[in-house]
């Protein structure tokens, strides 16, 4: 579970908010929704791919980051109409 | 019952904590350039980039293949096993970080920010433990192996 834990998040809001303000940082959050859900779509893809193909767990994280950012991207984008 | 094992630190090796430790340094420099020059709105996707996910899965993978071959056995598919299931792990924390995301944005606005972010940090912690908690009890399963039960018995 700790492989989504909010360090990174944690780390830029704490500085954003030093630095911007709050709602600069509230805003991030908001984004920061569509990031979360793109990462549980990635984690269960690597999980699945992981558990039933022999596929080196280098080569599924790097190539399933394309699918995170297909999935956030895509969701950002509609998200923004 | 659930119990904590420090043996895991023990065995990994120093530049393994600097390089995951690197990585999420980048990627919170990432996501602050990215917001300064696109927008908070597109900054903020990287706070949830799973860049510690991928470093720690390949770690967790070498790290059980190589006590496997220790016992002179071939340790490919328990690496990758291991690496799966860490992933899955991932996957349910991601669940109390949609939920941090929400906290954050709905209550950082005119409160306290250390508060806030504290108070979303725990809920993180919660929301995980739930999840856990629920997908180790699986009631769906309970259910489904208790109507097979009865089905036996009836017949």
């Amino acid at each position: 579970m700790f492989g989504a834990a909010p360090s990174i998040a944690l780390a830029t809001l704490g500085l954003t908010v030093v630095k911007e303000g709050q709602q600069f940082a509230a805003t991030e959050a908001h984004s920061m929704i569509v990031g979360a859900i793109a990462l549980f779509a990635y984690a269960a893809v690597v999980s699945y791919v992981l558990l039933r193909f022999k596929f080196s767990s280098l080569a599924v994280t790097l190539l399933g980051l394309i699918f995170w950012f297909a999935v956030a991207g895509g969701l950002w984008y509609v998200m923004s109409f | 019952m659930i119990s904590v094992s420090t043996s895991g630190i023990k065995r990994g090796k120093w530049w393994e904590y600097v390089l995951r430790f690197a990585l999420g340094g980048v990627v919170t420099a990432l996501a602050g350039v990215l917001a300064k020059k696109i927008g908070p709105g597109f900054g903020g996707l990287f706070l949830a980039f799973p860049a510690i996910l991928a470093a720690s899965s390949t770690l967790v993978e070498k790290h059980e293949r190589e006590r496997k071959e220790r016992k002179g056995m071939h340790g490919f598919d328990r690496g990758r096993h291991a690496a799966g299931a860490d992933a899955a792990g991932a996957a349910m924390g991601s669940v109390g970080l949609i939920a941090f995301a929400v906290f954050v944005w709905k209550l950082l606005p005119g409160h306290s920010s250390g508060l806030v972010i504290a108070g979303a940090t725990l809920l993180w912690i919660i929301v995980c433990g739930v999840v856990w908690f629920v997908w180790k009890w699986n009631p769906l399963r309970r259910l489904r192996s208790n109507s097979d039960e009865k089905k036996l018995r009836e017949k």
